[in-house]
């Protein structure tokens, strides 16, 4: 019998390309619909006490549901770089993300009940508030506020693009599976070159030449432009390679279509319910990532038969490295995927960035008690347990499937959506749904950050340091409109869609806890902490991480005479430089760490009024 | 001088970041230390190399075909733990349902319920509803 499963995953790779159908648009129309009833829900629920409260921090009345599916669990990178990863990798990315399992403890445990109940003490919205009050100082609230906006904003603008991406390849019939970081499909038409000639741009040599590119197609930019230099000069190249490739970028209607229904969804449904609106379809999204994830599992196991079977496959059609460290490495150059720096790099990255993010911080800040912090852990332990070891699973079971994806990984997740579900009664509302899952965890990431990033720009900066006075009815349509246009300039910055997303992704993560960790965690345990000492945890942490990886991204190791890098975890080009093979984010922490301690020793210490206020028993009130 | 108490929510939550700190380091010192020592291979130039994996026909018919792979010490049977690799069985799954289990165990017995207290516009609604 299980030699008939093990023949059966090894003969059960699947060569069409599948595509949706009706029914999966149908299921994601579903989703938007049921998340625009969710904004209106929270619209009312927020009306009641201040507007400022109600909006940013839904009156502090976060159930452990909520609290629990949403303050931690990640953005649509789990459905997409993630997969891609495992696809890519093998076995070993089951130690990358392996930090997930203390996840729920970490988020909550070490910083959560401190800070709900600071922030009630000193009556913070945000996190800029609290850093502000807690030190009693406007330039670590503006410090704050400033590091906040560049890192939601990149994070924000990487999010809105992968929203799009799964929006267009939803609609039934289409070419695109990929939520890739690349546009299919460069072609130089006919029509192009004329207008060329007819302009005079370019000389008639370099257009002949161009003419043996004429109507051929290329995957991504890479691709064509690797063609163009096998066929023109250096000189030819330099002067008119940008115009060439701009030429040949193809326009692409879904892809704006999808920005569009994107951006009109979560800037509408967060304009209506603020922050519980996020909170909530968060919750709504992450209930349905649980299910989709169970069913395509179930269905992925049965489809090839067996783990092993599968990992047998796998291994065969690829080498020792899927089902050994450091990882499989598609490219054979020696690329080390997770070397033993970076295994312990990743136990940091993920427990202290998801701790640190305001996003999530601000989470903890509004739940209504501590039982709802208790009983969130029970119901996140639980939940990672059925998301990541899970999603490990169905991409390993992928490989077997899809033997042949190449730069296409990251199709994974949609072809194994579509594959598994044939077969089954209404087989694309299925598949649809389990698409919702990847499409809704963007929005709700978009959705939080939209609240973080209007709360930054409207409380912390124009009512605390422009307007104090401002009335209520003047915050709201300044929050609304803040909204508006942060979503304008997302759209606007995605019009030529942003490249290497995930790494985006990581490197916003990486720099957030660099720059609030241990300044939260000084706030929250240490009274000795001053604010000059924050303020240097704050400013040297960030700056390492922006150096080493400025140094990676520029190449600068060799001119400033580092140690020359190894090949080492994936391969992107906004990589930063490993300095002895530890991300930055080891770096980054602890020199926070370090400055902030010693900073804080050599300078005065703060009012002992406030601290006492923060630290010490308060008497009850008669 | 009167003696001043420390906050309890404090004492409490530092109690409990101080346990959490520790079930981390114990999860990623066993995780990454069974791992590198049980899963990896030492020459990076093996990685790729399909001729290094060998289906073998399970010596018990109608099993499930043997895999062995030769990683730089020798061609070795990989050992399969409820269709995990054993390594990863013994070094991520395993410590992940023990850590869910502690979570589980933390929350309800080691995390303090407290009062969190009121910010200064709720504790200002309240005392409006008491005059």
């Amino acid at each position: 019998m299980s030699s008939l499963l093990f023949a059966a995953a090894a003969a059960g790779a699947v060569t069409s390309k599948p595509h949706g159908g009706i029914g999966t648009l149908v299921a994601l129309a579903v989703f938007i619909l049921a998340s625009g009833w969710i904004g209106i829900l929270a619209n009312r629920a927020m009306s009641h006490g201040s507007f400022m409260k109600g909006f940013f921090l839904g009156n502090r009345g976060l159930g452990a549901w909520a609290l629990a599916l949403t303050a931690t669990v990640q953005s649509g990178g789990t459905f997409m770089g993630f997969p891609s990863l495992v696809y890519t990798h093998g076995w070993i990315v089951a130690l990358w993300i392996g930090s997930y399992m203390v996840v729920p403890i970490t988020g909550f445990g070490i910083l959560g009940k401190r800070l709900a109940q600071l922030s009630r003490r000193l009556g913070a919205i945000t996190i800029p508030d609290f850093f502000r009050e807690r030190f009693g100082s406007p330039a670590l609230g503006l410090l704050a506020s400033i590091c906040i906006l560049f890192y939601m904003s990149i994070m924000m603008v990487a999010q809105f693009k992968a929203g799009a991406i799964v929006m267009k390849l939803s609609w039934p019939g289409t070419e695109s599976l990929a939520m890739s970081e690349e546009f299919s499909n460069f072609v130089l038409s006919g029509k192009q070159i004329e207008r060329f000639r007819q302009k005079g741009i370019i000389d008639s040599k370099t257009i002949d030449k161009l003419e043996t590119l004429k109507d051929q197609k290329f995957q991504d930019v890479a691709e064509f432009e690797t063609k163009l230099g096998e066929v023109l000069e250096k000189d030819e190249l330099k002067a008119h390679k940008s115009a060439i490739v701009t030429a040949a970028t193809p326009i692409d209607v879904l892809y704006f279509v999808g920005l569009g229904i994107f951006t009109l969804t979560v800037v509408g449904y967060t304009m209506a319910g603020g922050f519980l609106a996020a909170v909530w379809t968060d919750l709504f999204q992450s209930i349905m990532m649980f299910f989709g994830v169970i069913l395509l599992l179930v269905l992925a196991l049965w489809r090839v038969g067996g783990l092993e079977a599968a990992s047998i496959t796998a291994v065969q059609q690829t080498g020792p490295g899927f089902i050994y460290g450091p990882g499989y490495d598609p490219s054979g150059v020696g690329r080390q995927f997770l070397p033993l720096s970076l295994a312990i790099s990743f136990f940091v990255l993920w427990v202290y960035s998801g701790l640190s993010s305001p996003a999530g911080m601000v989470r903890i800040m509004a739940c209504d008690s501590t039982q709802t912090i208790r009983r969130s852990i029970y119901l996140l332990s639980i939940y990672n347990c059925f998301i990541y070891i899970p999603l490990i699973i169905i991409c390993v079971c992928g490989r077997t499937l899809f033997p042949n994806l190449g730069a296409h990984s990251d199709e994974i997740v949609p072809r194994m959506a579509l594959v598994t579900t044939e077969g089954l009664p209404l087989s694309s509302f299925w598949a649809g749904l389990i698409l919702a899952a990847p499409f809704g965890a963007i929005m709700a990431t978009v959705s939080s950050y939209l609240v973080v990033i209007s709360s930054g720009l409207v409380r912390d900066i124009y009512q605390r340091f422009l307007d104090p006075d401002a009335s209520e009815a003047r915050l709201k349509f300044l929050s609304h409109t803040g909204m508006v246009v942060v979503g304008l300039v997302a759209v606007a910055a995605n019009i030529q869609p942003v490249k290497y997303l995930q790494a985006l992704v990581v490197f916003s993560s990486t720099g957030t806890a660099c720059t609030f960790l241990i300044p939260a965690l000084m706030a929250a345990y240490w009274r000795r902490a001053s604010v000059a000492g924050v303020l240097a945890a704050m400013f040297l942490g960030a700056g390492t991480a922006l150096t080493l990886y400025s140094i990676g991204i520029f190449n600068l190791a060799e001119i400033l005479r580092l140690p020359k890098q190894l090949l080492l975890g994936q391969d992107t080009s906004l990589r930063p430089y490993y300095l002895f093979g530890y991300d930055p984010i080891v770096w980054g922490l602890s020199i926070s760490l370090v400055s902030g301690v010693v900073v804080s020793l050599m300078t005065p210490p703060p009012d002992p009024k406030l601290i006492s206020k923060l630290f010490d028993a308060q008497p009850a009130k008669a | 001088m009167p003696h001043i108490q420390e906050d309890p929510v404090l004492i409490s939550a530092r109690r409990e970041a101080l346990v959490v700190f520790a079930c981390w380091a114990i999860a990623m010192t066993w995780s990454v230390s069974y791992c590198y020592l049980n899963g990896y291979i030492t020459d990076p130039s093996l990685i790729s190399d399909k001729q290094k994996v060998e289906v073998r026909q399970p010596a018990q018919p109608g099993g499930i075909p043997e895999l062995w792979v030769d990683h730089g010490k020798g061609s070795q049977r990989v050992e399969f733990v409820l269709g995990f690799p054993a390594w990863i069985f013994w070094g991520v799954a395993l410590p992940w349902w023990i850590c869910t289990a502690f979570s589980l165990f933390f929350g309800a017995f080691i995390v303090r319920d407290e009062d969190l207290g009121l910010d200064p516009e709720a504790a200002a609604a309240l005392e409006a509803t008491h005059v």
